[in-house]
């Protein structure tokens, strides 16, 4: 996982426009901090050394699909 | 039976009542309309209710059984869903203004097969938007609040559901829990609360928070109650990707009421967490009882109880907002703040970082597995508090300051990534009249287990019995 104290405005800046989305300066501000907090908070899972484990996500060719 | 004894009994005992014609499917959605006309406008459990409706499925529900042809133990039931259980013919808003209109063309499983099962659909219930908070807020519907103390918190996200069953508003409602949506609500408005095995109940059909944390899941005011909604609406479904093909039992044979040498799991984790004083006397206490009742309790430990809320929330965010994405850009000024901030902060979530929660969900699970091996179950509290005021974005546990979000979700998580069942009960009250719940899991598809203890606990307790004001 990426250091996350090298976000800075820039970077925030440079996801919300790759995501599409529209600049709204006031509510930005807002989002960046709320970022800057989320980000902190997955901490506990930067330090997680999950070695060779995989993800619960194994794909099972031949399933059955029906919409 | 009164009206108010009509709308207080569980489906056990109603069942009977309709089966032997001693009360009509019309008698009994009469009595929960006029106990919705007296309540709702305190509660506001409900986004769309279907008086009209109902009392008509009910009268031909009556003639069935006239005509012999009574359909099982739901029979004439009135049953409240989750407004993001999608009802053919019936509008389903997810809880935002922004599908105020939108009606889907059929109905998810969940409600096909309450509708099979002979089930009344009263109506859609109140949540909280998009199922993104586990407070029970919607500035588009209202808030909702607790039958207890309606200035306080139904909890969420399944707040409207919480609220119904809590006060005979419906005999049977549906939640769905990504990181405790059934539970919380369920253990703060005092009902029984059961978010089972990942895959046993279908999501076809329900708006997705998360894909791979979302459980749909009973909430209702007894244990029989929740065993019978499982037989009922249970079972593989080939149109939900991550729906378990396996044999569904009769979940009410487990309730024996017998949990002589049942080994069950204290985590010691838990009571190292925050824990209000009041909370963890409760608890204690309640655990003292099911050893009473003959289980062995040892004390054991969760050891990555620490990222649980870490994992957790990273999958969460992550497929949130994958899932809103297009949502965000067209309607983000519709959102409520802080949902849209929730949603929004998941798009700064990287794919390595989502992949990495996925392999610690792997490690997690695997520590999970291990604890079976030592234990049959495990219990602790369901929450740390009891109901906070409705907008408190932060609770004080003993002197500390903790996010509301935090602390409300930070025993029903690991049971989410782990997908294992995991059912509130009620177990006492605070000193102020606030339910209590405690919370007890089991290995994967041993629901029989979660339901044997918790029955033997309700049998055993009073507090299922006690009543709101409101």
């Amino acid at each position: 996982m990426e250091d996350k104290t090298e976000f800075t405005r820039e970077v925030f800046q440079f996801v919300l426009g790759q995501s599409g989305l529209k600049p709204d300066p006031a509510h930005d501000d807002e989002l960046f901090k709320y970022v800057r907090n989320v980000l902190a908070g997955m901490g506990p899972l930067a330090n997680l050394n999950v070695g060779e484990s995989e993800p619960p996500t194994a794909f099972k060719p031949g399933q059955e699909y029906v919409s | 039976m009164t009206p108010q004894e009509i709308c207080y009994a569980s489906a056990w005992d109603l069942g009977p009542l309709i089966s032997n014609r001693e009360i009509s499917p019309v008698d009994v959605i009469e009595s929960h309309l006029k106990r919705i006309e007296e309540t709702e406008s305190v509660l506001n459990s409900f986004i769309t209710l279907l008086a009209d409706e109902a009392l008509s499925v009910a009268k031909r529900l009556e003639s069935e059984v006239i005509q012999g042809r009574y359909r099982g133990p739901l029979h004439g039931i009135p049953v409240g869903l989750k407004d993001l259980f999608h009802t053919g013919g019936v509008r389903t808003t997810s809880g935002s203004r922004i599908f105020d209109t939108y009606i889907p063309t059929e109905d998810c499983t969940v409600a096909a097969r309450f509708n099979q099962a002979g089930a009344i659909l009263l109506g859609k219930l109140n949540m909280h938007q998009f199922a993104y908070g586990p407070t029970g807020e919607n500035p588009d519907y209202g808030h909702m609040h607790n039958p207890w103390n309606p200035e306080l918190i139904s909890g969420g996200s399944s707040g409207g559901s919480g609220s119904a069953a809590a006060s005979g508003q419906c005999t049977i409602t549906m939640g769905s829990d990504t990181g405790g949506s059934v539970r919380i609500p369920s253990s703060l408005c005092g009902i029984v609360g059961l978010k089972p095995t990942y895959g046993l109940i279908s999501r076809h059909g329900l708006t997705p928070l998360s894909w791979c944390l979302d459980h749909p899941g009973p909430m209702v005011r007894t244990v029989e109650d929740a065993a019978l909604t499982m037989n009922a609406i249970s079972g593989y479904d080939p149109k939900d990707v991550g729906s378990a093909n396996v044999d569904i039992p009769d979940f009410t044979a487990s309730m024996t009421g017998d949990i002589k040498n049942v080994k069950i799991g204290l985590v010691k984790e838990f009571f190292e967490a925050p824990l209000d004083a009041e909370v963890h006397t409760v608890i204690k206490a309640a655990i003292a009882q099911l050893e009473s009742l003959g289980a062995e309790i040892v004390e054991v430990s969760m050891p990555m109880f620490e990222q649980a809320q870490a994992i957790s929330g990273t999958i969460l965010m992550a497929e949130a907002a994958a899932y809103h994405r297009d949502l965000l850009k067209e309607h983000a000024d519709k959102l409520y703040p802080p949902v849209r901030l929730r949603i929004e902060s998941g798009l700064f979530v990287t794919a390595a970082d989502y992949l990495k929660a996925q392999q610690g969900r792997t490690l997690f699970n695997k520590a999970m597995s291990d604890l079976f091996l030592e234990v049959d179950a495990l219990v602790g509290p369901s929450q740390p508090i009891t109901a906070p005021p409705l907008l408190a974005n932060t609770v004080d546990i003993n002197g500390e300051t903790v996010g509301t979000t935090a602390a409300l979700t930070q025993y029903s998580r690991p049971y989410n990534i782990s997908g294992t069942p995991a059912i509130s009960i009620p177990c006492g009250f605070s000193k102020s009249g606030m339910p209590i719940g405690l919370q007890i899991a089991g290995r994967a598809y041993d629901e029989a287990m979660v339901l044997r203890i918790a029955k033997a606990y309700q049998d055993s307790t009073t507090w299922h019995q006690k009543r709101p004001i409101v």
